[in-house]
């Protein structure tokens, strides 16, 4: 999804177009987080999703065992 | 029989001794409350004791006895809810200092089929603030693992874990999402299950995923829990999707044995470095024992199953940052610090990421269904390693790698959620420093009744489940 981490200023900026109030406490770990995210979720590109559906998984009664 | 010995009686013992006015519940639900009184200082297992309720409902069941009437099959027993359960009459807080006040108007409908069945409530339990992993300062009192009260008990059915643990009540109604039930009765040793997400109504659970989140019991035995799973499971008009399916007896069938079964034990987890060394010696074992037993114990390859806690934490922090963006917008105050920088972050994330997310959930449900069609059940750690120490859960200062690596503990209870299926986890052992370690028996959807009959079998063929804590 993305190889170069965003930087506080970054996340505030996108904080502000998304009427987020994230307050000058809170931003560094709120980078941390969105850095995480962004990073930890990149293998999913790697992953054949092409045909899968972004549905809940919910299981239906006659999958009953 | 002295006291500390009633308090550890199963409930199904309980409530035969009840039904043989051999005990009373008066006197249960007072000796639960001294228990209370005495250890719940330190432990801060409850958020509200519902003393003066619990001993009138007490006095009342004690009458029914004395009249010879028709009793429940949970008549008299004490029960404590955590506090995500709408409870009538009773403050509902949900973890946070925004609830501090409310009193619902009914019950949510679990618990309202614990009292149908004659259940007392004795009060609700601690929870970290909205169900959300990371609350720094915790509104009614920071939980303590009764093994070592320098060590967290798990989250977030928190308090649950703990009064099941230190028996601060007979048994405990939980909610699981990602591992809520099944983590803290990993860390305090106890019995803890996920139900089939459909299974059990969530009716009256204030929300945090929609399509995750359970109800289940948190108990001293696998026979309780099979006995408390049994009363609130099955269809409820309230919640559109609980299936219409016949709720099996559970209890009858727990002496089936497993001769036969087929067990396979997700060899990911043991590969990915993450696991203790105690926690997969003792997991290890425990399967062996099934195997003496007569199962047929294989291991099994679920490739993705390391990326669980991350899509869960995507899916679970954006859930929540949508059930509670009216305080993130206009009250960001009033939520701790640790959830509402959870709730920022989720809200940040592109649109496009998230549909990739939902799609990788659906791609790992897939490779656990297929794994549970070649097994009748799956085991795994139900957590790398016993409960940290409490100081060590504190995350403010972790960098990006820190937060990925903690996701990645947390693949070991949310695959499970997000595949939808059952998931029990029980008491398999103990770390040389006397911790609990929690083994974790997966079912296929609905097959509730096969998780707890091998769970059943593991431990009327083991001991761990007949310890108890220092702090008891």
């Amino acid at each position: 999804m993305t190889t170069k981490p965003l930087t506080p200023e970054q996340v505030a900026t996108l904080a502000q177009a998304g009427g987020l109030p994230v307050s000058a406490e809170d931003l560094p770990e709120v980078t941390v987080r969105v850095n995480a995210f962004l990073h930890g979720l990149a293998p999913l590109d790697e992953l054949p999703l092409d045909s899968v559906q972004p549905i809940p998984a919910l299981p239906h009664p006659e999958q009953a065992e | 029989m002295i006291e500390t010995d009633l308090a550890f009686t199963p409930v199904t013992e309980l409530v035969q001794l009840i039904r043989d006015r051999k005990v009373s519940p008066v006197e249960l639900v007072r000796m639960y409350l001294e228990r209370i009184d005495r250890w719940d200082d330190q432990l801060h297992a409850y958020v509200t004791v519902t003393r003066d309720t619990a001993l009138q409902q007490a006095k009342e069941a004690e009458a029914a006895v004395t009249r010879g009437d028709r009793l429940g099959p949970l008549h008299g027993i004490p029960i404590a809810v955590k506090d995500q359960f709408l409870t009538k009459g009773v403050r509902t807080t949900n973890g946070t200092r925004m609830l501090a006040e409310f009193v619902p108007d009914e019950d949510a409908t679990a618990v309202t089929r614990l009292r149908e069945a004659g259940a007392i409530l004795l009060g609700k339990l601690n929870m970290p603030e909205g169900g959300l992993l990371g609350t720094r300062d915790w509104p009614y009192g920071q939980p303590r693992n009764p093994w070592n009260t320098e060590h967290e008990a798990g989250a977030s059915s928190t308090g649950g874990g703990i009064a099941a643990a230190a028996a601060l009540c007979a048994a405990a109604l939980g909610e699981d999402t990602g591992g809520s039930i099944r983590n803290p009765a990993s860390y305090c040793g106890v019995v803890g299950m996920r139900p089939t997400w459909g299974r059990a109504s969530r009716y009256g659970l204030l929300p945090i995923v929609w399509s995750m989140d359970t109800a289940g019991p948190m108990t001293r035995t696998v026979a309780d829990a099979a006995l408390i799973m049994r009363t609130i499971a099955g269809h409820d008009p309230k919640d559109v999707f609980t299936a219409r399916l016949p709720v099996p007896d559970y209890v009858a069938g727990l002496d089936g044995g497993v001769r036969g079964l087929r067990v396979g034990i997700i060899r990911e987890y043991f590969e990915s470095g993450l696991l203790d060394r105690e926690t997969g010696d003792a997991v290890r074992a425990a399967t062996a024992v099934l195997g003496r037993l007569g199962a047929r114990v294989e291991e099994v390859s679920v490739p993705m199953i390391l990326l669980a806690g991350v899509i869960f934490c995507a899916i679970a922090d954006s859930g929540s940052a949508v059930q509670h963006r009216r305080e993130l917008l206009e009250e960001p105050d009033l939520l701790d610090a640790g959830p509402r920088r959870r709730m920022l972050a989720a809200s940040l994330l592109p649109v496009a990421l998230y549909y990739k997310v939902e799609q990788a959930r659906n791609l790992m449900r897939d490779q656990i269904r297929a794994a549970l069609e070649r097994y009748d059940v799956l085991i795994s750690p139900s957590a790398p390693g016993p409960a940290g120490r409490i100081d060590r859960a504190q995350v403010a200062t972790w960098t990006t790698e820190d937060l990925i690596k903690f996701w990645q503990r947390g693949s070991h209870t949310s695959p499970f959620s997000l595949a939808a299926v059952p998931a029990l986890s029980m008491p398999c052992g103990y770390t040389a420093a006397g911790l609990p370690i929690g083994m974790q028996i997966v079912g296929r959807p609905f097959g509730e009744g096969t998780v707890l009959r091998a769970a059943h079998a593991y431990e009327t063929n083991s001991d761990a489940h007949t310890k108890r804590p220092p702090l008891s």
